[in-house]
Formats: C-alpha cells, structure tokens, sequence
C-alpha cells in the first residue's frame, strides 16, 4: 500500500506523508479517484472541509458518517454532479465535471428511490438500460452486451426475474437489479449510495458477499457508502469517516471505536454492543 | 344502421372541406400528444401541460394586440401566423421558466405553475380587455372547435408531428432513463437538463397548436388520458407509446364521428369524453387482469378489450342518436341555441347581398363557433347540393365573390 502515497491533509491515518512536490495531483500512481483540498457548502454553510484523499486501484472505501456529515455531497463532487468551490477531484485522471466519455466507465447505484411500481420497465429493460449511453441512438445492442447483461443478471441472482415489471419487486430485488444494470457498461469504478438501506441483516450480508464476489471477479474498485460500519469494516480496505472533515482509517487495523465516536459524536458502544 | 353512421361521417367529410381538414389535424395532433403523453405521464408533468395550456391564453391575447389591432399585419396569413408564433414563443417562455424556477429549487414545480399561468392568464386578460372587440376571438380559444382548423394549421401541425417524432426516435433510450431517474440519468451521461427543457418546449409547441381544436381548458386531456390509460394497459416502455397513439386514434375518430353524426355536440369535448370513457375502462380492465391473472401484463388481449368496449358504446351511442326520426333532429338543431343566430344569418345574407366581404371575412376569422353554425345551417338549407356546395367552397376559400347571384337570392327568399 505504500505506492498509494497520497496527501491526507485531515486523515488520521499516519504514515503516508505530505507529498506536495508530486508531479500527479495527489501522488498516486494508480490511484482511480483522487480528492485533493475539496470544500463545498450549499450557501454559507460549510458541508465538506479540506477533504483529500485518493482511492487506489481496485480497493473497497466503505464511507461513514452521520446524516448530514456529506457523504451523498461527496459522492455528487465525485460523480461530477456537483462542482467543488475549493480544490479539486480528478476520476480517472480527469476532473471529475469534464469525464464526457469517461462517465460510461463509472457505475453507480442509487439510494433506493421510490420507484413507481407500474413504471413500464421490466428487470430486463433496467439492467440493459445500463449501456444506452454506450451505443448511438439507432445502433443495435449487440449479442454480446446482452450475453453479458444476461451473466450479470445470473450473478446478482435476478435472473429468475427478467420478464418480470420492475416496480413488482422487493426492494432488495431491485437493488440487485440496479448492480447488475451498473455492471452492464463494463465500469472500472463502482459507486454505491446506502445500497443496503430497507434491507433486513440477512439480506446486508448476502448483498455484502454479492459484492465481495463481484469485486474478485470483475477487478472493480468501488466506493460505498452505508451505515452498516460492522460490515464496511469487514469488507472494505479503508473507511473514509466524514462529519465535514474527513477521518480516513484503515479497516484492517479493526474499528477504532474512538474514531468513530469522534465522526458520529455519540457514544457507539452500546449501540456496537447490540449489534453482535 | 352502424354503416349509415360512417356513410353520413364519410359523406360529411368529403363535401366539407372544414370537416376533412378538421380530421386530418384532429388525427395529427393525437399522434404528437398521444407520443408526448407517455413522457408527461411518467415524469409526471400532466400539471405543467395544463399551465402551459392556460399561459397561452396570455400569448393569445398578445398576438391579438400586435398583429390584429396592432400596426404591424394586417393580412389574414400573417395574422395568423403571427398570433401563432406569438403564442408559441410566449408558452416556450413560460414553460422555462417554470422549468428554470424548479430546477433551480428556488421554488417548487407545482408551486412555480401555479403562479406563472395564473399570471399570464391574469395578462391574456388585461391586454384583451383593452380591445374589448377581439373578445369573441378570445373565447374561441378557450373550448376550440374542429371546424377553426385552416390549411396553414395542418402546414403547422405536419412539421410539429414530424420534429416531435424524430425527436421521441432519436432520444428514446435517453428519455427512458431520464423518466425512470434523472440522477441516475445524469450520471450515465444523459443530458438532463437539455432534455428536460427540449420536453417543456415540444410540449409548449404542441399546446399552442392544439389549442385550435380542443380549446385551452381541454387540451391537457390529450397530453394526459392516453399515456396514464396506456401505463395501465403495458409494463412495456415502448409498447406504452404504440398503445398510448392507438387510444388516442380511436378516442378522436369516435369522437368526431359522434359529433358529426349527433348534430348538436361540439367535436372537442365529445372526444375528450370518449377518451375519458376508455381510461375508465382500462382502469376497469387492469383491476380485474391484476385479482384473475395476477403478475401477468396480456397487453394486447387487455387493448383490444378496452378499445372494443368503448368501440361498442360508441356505436350504441350513435345508433340511438340516429335512431330517433330525422323530423326531430332538424326540430332540435333549430331550436337549441347552437344553431346560428337568426341575427347572424342575417348579416350573413345581408354582407353577401351588398357584397361587403371584408366584415363577413373578419367576422368568420374572429369567431370559430359562427363558422361551425355557419355550415351547418347552409347544409340544412332547401337548395340543390351543388349550390350548397359552392357557398362551403366559399367559407373555405374566402371568396365570396365567386358565389352567384341567383344563390344570394335563393337565400333571401328562404328568409
């Protein structure tokens, strides 16, 4: 991990160094996603201060944080929705609101929406909706997008469902559905937004182990963020705790329970207590 | 019986000129807003068609004051296309506005139509009331008519058909993810705030034209039944447009063969009606297709049940109004107060008589309905069809001075 040396103004994680010289922006060499001085607020109110940080290649960040800590703003900057006032985010090599082509090689799920259970789609309308971007406007998806469309669906385990109106599913249902429609472009970054929320414990940890069989096999590096910290810290390389600053963790040092009492600003281990 | 309801319908259509283009806009318009329907159903902008619907009122009453009374055409194409473009411009203004405000989140969309069209409805009407004299022309606009539809207004709507259906076709799969999620949309690259504002405009554009037959407080049914009737019916995005254009089809043929045929109805809101009647039954059909065949679509089988109800009560519909002994029907046309006024026939007869054209021609180009009535008094009329024929030639073409003489006396007379 030492090639990933980045500059962490703010993270608690020790031994990286400050490395401003760098010719890259944050020193990375391989780095997918990198963060460098980010602060944004909506209006005058300060949400994300001196974030830097940068994703290496095929890792897991699990980020945590309490609501309104700017975790979906964070997400936004990354996906180029939102522009930064200060510092700046560079995907692939590229700041993050001039991707164009490069877009098609992030996937992203959503927080699970409200999805109007008549909207005209079935299961097999989303997931192949996942590579409209890719192909022109009168151009044919070709066999081997849907033979891929069709292994992913047998992946994520909605195979069974294909014919079936999107909006008639579960909401765990639907959100394999949204992985495999994410994967069909062939991304080399995952974005996921609380993808477990609704989501009963069983189903958290067969979603936990979908996503760790995806990972081996398909070579993705992925960002997600969630409130299940028991689970983020098992699965995931690093933890980014965002509360406006960002305190960046390795999850293989095991939870820092100080740390994140210090993010949620509560006591957490009763709260850990009843979890086991 | 059931074929003397379309031989009358045909026999209307083809010696009426006004009837035929009537159909032909009639069916153009149903297409574009069936199509644009699918989109204003699911992304729920059935709201924003009728703000848009009512802010043309404001348009309206601007183009009026420019073009009618103002100093700048004065022929009748010009006028025309200049209220029009007016109209059109306005709209496309307001529905950006609307769009902008939302986007924008300095207010809520439902909140930011309700102050813009209640503003440019509030401006259509300060403006008109300063030329109390277009007022008739005003309220034309407000219910519509079939038989206001020029040949500049089919010119009008075959080139809105066309920019909308490229439209829907170049942009199909971009609109299913901006209609499904506009975050997820824009994070695969979808442009979505040009597509939203290319949705506002098409649907703006398409108000303004459609306005002409179904009047400014109609119109939103046709940007709305079809599509929220085809949901009903398919699971299918593509199959929702093929079913949304076969309703829409067959509501305004129904439609307009009942107001044909039952003399006194007026074609805009019978159609409106009868496409009411077949969301009705697709609300019907998908209650029981989802208690007796549950998770199953049968898209077809439940299209062609619903459009075959409503097909047969069209039919007990007309057979009945047909049924009753003819005496009665031209009784009733004569004493209900949709038959022309005994005073505007008179001026009719008397401009003819005196050959004073020009107040006749401003007069049919105010005011629709006196068009309508117009027609239909003159087919009632005791004299040889083809001198009816001639005087419908005239309404169509303006040319007054090609009706002979012997036929403004044979009008006299009948007075």
């Amino acid at each position: 991990m030492e090639k990933n040396n980045c500059d962490m103004t703010t993270h608690l994680h020790l031994g990286h160094q400050k490395s401003e010289s760098d010719s890259t922006m944050c020193g990375c060499e391989d780095a997918v996603v990198c963060v460098r001085d980010v602060c944004f607020s909506y209006g005058t109110d300060p949400v994300l201060e001196k974030i830097s940080f940068c994703v290496p290649d095929q890792t897991l960040i699990g980020v945590i944080g309490p609501n309104g800590g700017g975790k979906s703003t964070l997400m936004k900057l990354i996906l180029g929705l939102l522009k930064p006032q200060k510092g700046q985010i560079e995907v692939f090599g590229t700041p993050a609101t001039k991707l164009g082509r490069l877009r098609s090689f992030i996937g992203y799920v959503p927080q699970r929406f409200d999805l109007d259970w008549r909207f005209p789609a079935t299961v097999w309308d989303i997931v192949i909706s996942g590579c409209f971007t890719k192909v022109s406007p009168f151009q044919r998806i070709s066999g081997e997008r849907k033979a891929r469309a069709r292994h992913l669906m047998a992946m994520t385990g909605v195979d069974q469902f294909i014919d079936r109106p999107i909006g008639q599913l579960s909401g765990g249902q639907q959100q394999r559905v949204f992985i495999a429609r994410a994967l069909v472009s062939d991304p080399k970054l995952l974005v996921l937004d609380e993808p477990t929320s609704g989501v009963d414990t069983a189903g958290q940890v067969q979603f936990f182990e979908l996503i760790q069989t995806l990972r081996n096999e398909l070579k993705l590096t992925m960002i997600m963020v969630s409130h299940n910290i028991g689970q983020l810290i098992h699965y995931s390389d690093y933890l980014a705790c965002l509360n406006r600053t960002l305190h960046w963790h390795e999850s293989s040092k095991g939870l820092d329970v100080h740390l994140i009492e210090q993010v949620y600003g509560c006591e957490l281990r009763e709260y850990l207590k009843r979890q086991e | 019986m059931i074929q003397g309801i379309f031989e009358q319908f045909y026999r209307d259509v083809t010696t009426l000129p006004i009837l035929m283009r009537g159909l032909q806009a009639a069916i153009l318009i149903s297409i574009v807003c069936s199509t644009l329907s699918v989109f204003v159903v699911l992304k729920r902008l059935a709201f924003i068609g009728e703000g848009i619907a009512h802010s043309a009122l404001g348009g309206i009453a601007l183009g009026v004051l420019l073009f009618v009374s103002g100093p700048m055409v004065q022929q009748s194409l010009g006028r025309q296309l200049g209220i029009d473009l007016t109209t059109m411009i306005f709209c496309v203004v307001v529905a950006w506005l609307i769009g902008w405000t939302s986007r924008k989140r300095i207010i809520s969309e439902d909140t930011a139509i309700g102050i813009f069209f209640v503003a440019s409805l509030a401006l259509g009407i300060v403006l008109i009331s300063l030329r109390k004299e277009y007022t008739a022309e005003l309220f034309s606009f407000l219910f519509g008519s079939v038989l206001a539809v020029g040949m500049f207004d089919i010119y009008l709507t075959i080139v809105l058909a066309v920019v909308v259906l490229l439209a829907v076709i170049f942009f199909f799969r971009p609109m299913f993810l901006f209609c499904l999620d506009e975050e997820l949309a824009g994070i695969s690259g979808v442009p979505v705030g040009p597509i939203h504002y290319m949705l506002l405009t098409l649907l703006a554009v398409t108000v303004v034209v459609a306005i002409k037959i179904l009047g400014v407080l109609l119109v939103a049914a046709f940007l709305v039944i079809p599509g929220a009737a085809a949901r009903l019916l398919t699971c299918r995005y593509k199959h929702m447009f093929l079913i949304a254009n076969l309703i829409g089809l067959v509501g305004v043929l129904g439609g307009l063969i009942l107001s044909d045929v039952v003399e006194d109805l007026p074609s805009g809101p019978t159609i409106v009606l009868g496409e009411f009647v077949i969301f009705v039954l697709a609300v019907g059909w998908s209650h029981l297709r989802d208690r007796f065949f549950p998770g199953r679509q049968l898209a077809l089988v439940g299209s062609g049940v619903v459009l075959g109800g409503y097909i047969a009560i069209f039919l007990a519909i007309s057979a009945f109004s047909i049924a009753k002994p003819a005496t009665a029907r031209t009784n009733s046309i004569q004493t209900k107060s949709t038959s022309i006024d005994q005073s505007d026939w008179d001026f009719f007869i008397h401009s003819l008589k005196n050959e004073n054209y020009s107040s006749l021609i401003r007069k049919i180009d105010s005011d629709a309905r006196f068009v309508e009535l117009l027609a239909r008094r003159i087919r009632t009329l005791p004299i040889e069809q083809e001198e009816k024929q001639q005087l419908l030639d005239a309404i169509d073409t303006m040319d007054w001075a090609s009706v002979p003489r012997t036929i403004v006396k044979k009008l006299e007379e009948e007075r």
